[in-house]
């Protein structure tokens, strides 16, 4: 997966660590579990095209033996599926780590903030 | 009506017979021995499925993630069954291929021998996974292979070499393997 513009996922986790990306804690935890239930999807896709694969390997008749052959060029072949959902893969695992990373900025953020309060209300 | 698909099926039976008859010129004498469900459908006799759930707990997988078949449906001659655990796939085939099917196949490589139970059996991986995430232990027994598998989860650090963890868990599933 691929973005056309803007900002890389790259660019928007160098933000949160460095805390100036902060996300609401509950918006941040949402997307996180929205970002595991995909990552569930995916690792069950990639997890099934393995099964297909194997059993097509072994088929009995010669014509069945190609098209495992056609099959596994599709399926796990270089640029076939299963590189493709490994790709969404990662990119929804580095998704779940920036929603992570700027729930946490926020949560420093406002901790930051109650803090200096604290000081303001408890000073001379 | 009744009796007329009865007639049917009768003549079906008897017809049956004769051709069995014809093909293993079998004589009046009753055939012992029990029919196993299996070989009848032309898939393996063991149904992964059936493994306990104690069992799969000790693999450290979780019973409730069944999930059989590939995309939920069966494949003729394999029986497929598999569970969740917290950074792995479990899977289970069974199939009525033998285990020189799986030694010969060209698809898998990295063959080593290793003990399941009292069982020898080997561990491989298929050529095409060349980031080593998933690892087979196969088996045969009498008239059946076992392969069981650990693939990992692409989303999760992976803790520990997938052959180590589908050898243990090979293992532990054994006392219910047939």
């Amino acid at each position: 997966m691929t973005f056309p513009s803007g900002p890389t996922i790259d660019a928007l986790l160098r933000n949160a660590e460095a805390g100036t990306l902060r996300l609401d804690e509950d918006v941040a935890a949402d997307c996180q579990h929205a970002c595991d239930a995909l990552l569930d999807e995916l690792n069950q896709i990639l997890r099934n095209t393995g099964r297909l694969s194997t059993i097509s390997a072994y088929g009995t008749l010669a014509s069945a033996q190609q098209l495992g052959a056609k099959f596994e060029a599709k399926a796990v072949g270089e640029g076939g599926m299963r590189d493709v959902i490994r790709q969404h893969i990662d990119t929804v695992t580095q998704l779940r780590d920036l929603f992570e990373k700027a729930g946490r900025a926020y949560r420093e953020a406002d901790a930051r903030a109650a803090e200096m309060l604290v000081n303001t209300t408890d000073g001379p | 009506m009744n009796g007329q698909v009865g007639g049917t099926r009768g003549i079906r039976i008897a017809l049956a017979v004769c051709i069995v008859c014809a093909v293993v010129g079998c004589g009046s004498q009753t055939v012992e021995g029990n029919p196993t469900a299996a070989t009848q459908s032309g898939q393996p006799s063991f149904d992964p499925c059936t493994l306990p759930d104690q069992a799969l707990v000790a693999a450290g997988v979780d019973p409730a993630t069944q999930d059989a078949g590939v995309f939920g449906v069966q494949m003729q001659g394999w029986e497929v069954c598999g569970w969740t655990g917290d950074w792995f796939f479990l899977d289970v085939f069974s199939t009525t291929r033998g285990i020189e099917d799986v030694r010969g196949n060209p698809r898998n490589t990295d063959f080593a021998p290793v003990a399941v139970g009292s069982r020898d059996a080997f561990t491989y991986r298929e050529v095409t996974d060349e980031e080593r995430g998933t690892c087979d232990v196969a088996f045969g027994t009498e008239n059946q292979s076992i392969l069981v598998r650990v693939a990992t989860k692409g989303s999760r650090e992976t803790l520990e070499d997938p052959c180590i963890v589908a050898v243990r868990s090979a293992n532990i599933l054994d006392p219910n393997l047939p």
